[in-house]
């Protein structure tokens, strides 16, 4: 089963998991592992120190001894009597050291009075001292025992001659003594456990060692005083380990556990308000926490974060706003681009001689695109349509500049060509953009139905006669408004018969592209407007404008979609 | 989308388009001719590998003409356009100003 996060803990797991238990846990864990191996160390040095101190005893007891002994008794006579006896012995002679026969072979030598002062002197030390035994003997090295000359002790006593075998490596260390330092030995014996054996070497005259003080001490007291140490040690090391990890504990919750609490409360109210769309929190810049260390500085780092999201959030609710602000001016601008444009049909109700449809469809907000007709006298229409170069405002707002000079030029001339030159030097003299702008303009003679017409640079106008399909009317260009003061435009007439319809239209038309980059093209607009022919201009507009729809699909339509549609119907006076 | 390829000879700048110069491409197009507008005689457009021309493309073709008949080096050529670009210049009248071959 995948452990489960934090949050979603009980109460009881989280204590468990909790930051301050882990650490408590470690350190209490860390603690007693420090504290196993000091008390092992501790141990070893206490032991040393306790053992050493009771091999000095014993040491220095058999010296004295040894020194006493010396002086007051003839120590070599009756050592080398003893030995010299012993060695005397058959191994089955020696067999049972215990048996009546042995001792027997022996047993004058307790008469001696040497040996009465011997065990004197032995007994003062034995009775005086915490010493086990205190006794003289020599070790035999051929039979690897040894051999008791004098031993006080009352309760086990060991009569002279007696032998037991002994630790060889242990005697070796006797017999290869330098005289520095201690003479010991340490061994345990089931017998006896744990016992420590000092001694001290009795010499000849010739220096020819005879026999050995021995001091045996035991050395279970040092063991019973070293439980003793670990049992202290133990108990007061945990009391201070409890109390330890107690404070550790109740610190870690103050001054880990509950900042990091804190911040994660905090960080939550944070975004529950954020939720609930209420703006500036402070939750972490109330956060009391003062730590000094990396906690402290999380606590500043989130409050910087909390004021700089809210110096953001209120940036983007002003981008926010001033981004509404300007999409409303643009959709304002919008509305007076269209209503610019005469957008009321039928215009001139009370003209029975043509008539005429109109309709943009901006790609973007604002276009560039425009149309336009209106009276230059009683009996003169003119008709514009234009496409400025580019998109959106500064397009939108060029072709506001040269709609209203196309307009005012019209009211001084006739001839559409010396129009358009007329606009064409006023627009290049302000035109530091360099944008420019196609223009179809006619001027229809309501009364013959004469159309005269210039073209700067713009869409051939296409032409339906009575009883005839529309047709593409190749008509004379020049390069478009707002290029070079020079360029010279021309004039060219179209009879209109009653009953004929002129289309004008901008490249958002033609240039109209489907998701394969194919255009819709001259033919697709001519077989359009062919299939409503004899209907209403709005109907012929409509079917264009679905034409061009179907065909372009699901792509974006780039270009604005621009078109005006005029029918001739014959002087009023016929 | 669009290729462009430019070449210096004797201070005359070639630049080969390859593509459609559009609304899109143009500032790409346009910041090429900005590069040496200032040191060319002369503009070669070689437009033998563009399919497409829009009014954003014209307007470069324009503007390099002005600058460069304002400062006495009319001499901007087109090479190579195909019909329906050569179409394109002929309705907008592009034809009168630029030296098309």
């Amino acid at each position: 089963m995948p452990k489960k996060s934090f949050m979603e803990m009980t109460k009881l797991q989280r204590m468990r998991y909790s930051l301050s238990s882990r650490i408590f846990r470690f350190v209490i864990l860390g603690a007693v592992l420090l504290g196993v191996v000091s008390l092992i160390i501790e141990l070893s040095l206490y032991t040393i120190a306790v053992a050493e101190q009771d091999i000095s005893t014993a040491f220095n007891l058999s010296r004295n001894a040894s020194a006493i002994m010396y002086k007051s008794a003839d120590i070599e006579t009756i050592s080398r009597e003893v030995m010299k006896r012993y060695r005397s012995l058959s191994e089955e002679e020696k067999a049972d050291p215990f048996s009546e026969s042995y001792k027997a072979r022996f047993y004058d030598l307790k008469d001696w009075e040497d040996y009465d002062k011997i065990l004197s002197v032995l007994n003062d030390f034995f009775e005086s001292s915490d010493v086990y035994d205190i006794y003289l003997g020599m070790y035999d090295r051929d039979s690897d025992a040894m051999v008791y000359i004098a031993d006080p002790d009352s309760n086990d006593s060991y009569d002279p001659g007696a032998w037991e075998s002994v630790n060889h490596k242990g005697m070796e260390k006797f017999l290869n003594w330098d005289g520095t330092g201690m003479l010991y030995d340490i061994g345990y014996i089931d017998k006896y456990g744990w016992m420590c054996t000092s001694g001290n070497p009795i010499r000849a005259g010739s220096g020819e060692v005879v026999c050995y003080v021995f001091a045996d001490i035991t050395l279970d007291n040092v063991v019973s005083k070293v439980w003793m140490f670990v049992l202290q040690h133990t108990v007061v090391m945990l009391f201070v380990l409890v109390l330890f990890g107690f404070l550790l504990l109740r610190y870690m919750r103050k001054t880990v556990v509950k900042p990091i609490n804190d911040i994660t409360t905090a960080s939550r109210n944070y975004s529950a308000d954020k939720k609930a769309g209420i703006r500036n929190t402070s939750h972490f810049a109330n956060l009391k926490i003062s730590t000094g260390d990396e906690i402290e500085n999380l606590a500043i780092t989130v409050t910087e974060m909390e004021d700089s999201l809210q110096d953001y959030e209120r940036n983007l609710t002003k981008i926010t706003a001033e981004k509404q602000r300007i999409n409303t001016e643009l959709s304002v601008a919008s509305r007076i681009q269209a209503d610019m444009l005469p957008n009321i049909f039928p215009p001139f109700p009370d003209r029975k001689e043509f008539d005429v449809f109109a309709s943009m469809i901006p790609a973007k907000e604002v276009g560039g695109d425009f149309y336009d007709f209106f009276f230059v006298d009683h009996n003169h229409l003119a008709m514009v349509i234009a496409d400025v170069s580019g998109k959106g405002i500064p397009a939108a707002m060029f072709m506001v500049m040269a709609k209203g000079i196309i307009e005012t030029q019209c009211m001084s001339t006739n001839s559409p060509a010396r129009v358009l030159e007329n606009v064409n030097k006023m627009i290049c003299a302000k035109n530091r953009e360099k944008l420019f702008v196609t223009v179809w303009l006619g001027i229809l003679d309501t009364r013959s139905g004469e159309l005269i017409a210039a073209n700067a640079g713009h869409e051939y106008p296409i032409l339906k006669n009575p009883d005839s399909d529309f047709e593409v009317i190749k008509d004379k260009h020049g390069l478009v408004l707002g290029g070079f003061t020079r360029i010279k435009y021309t004039d060219y007439t179209l009879q209109m018969q009653p009953g004929s319809k002129l289309f004008v239209y901008t490249d958002g038309v033609a240039e109209a592209t489907d998701a394969q980059e194919r255009m819709f093209g001259l033919d697709r607009t001519v077989a359009a407007l062919n299939k409503a022919k004899d209907e209403s201009l709005q109907t012929i507009l409509e079917t264009v404008d679905s034409d061009v729809s179907k065909f372009v699909g699901d792509a974006e339509q780039f270009d604005d979609l621009t078109m005006m549609c005029i029918e001739y119907k014959g002087s009023s006076q016929e | 989308m669009i290729n462009i390829y430019k070449s210096t000879q004797n201070d005359i700048i070639t630049i080969k388009l390859e593509g459609r110069l559009d609304t899109v491409s143009s500032p790409e197009v346009q910041a090429v001719v900005d590069e040496f507008i200032d040191s060319a005689k002369a503009f070669v457009f070689d437009f033998n590998n563009l399919k497409y021309l829009s009014s954003a493309g014209l307007r470069i073709l324009l503007t390099t003409q002005q600058i460069m008949e304002e400062t006495g080096r009319p001499n901007v050529t087109v090479l190579g356009a195909n019909e329906e670009v050569l179409e394109i210049f002929a309705v907008t009248g592009f034809d009168c100003v630029l030296n098309i071959k």
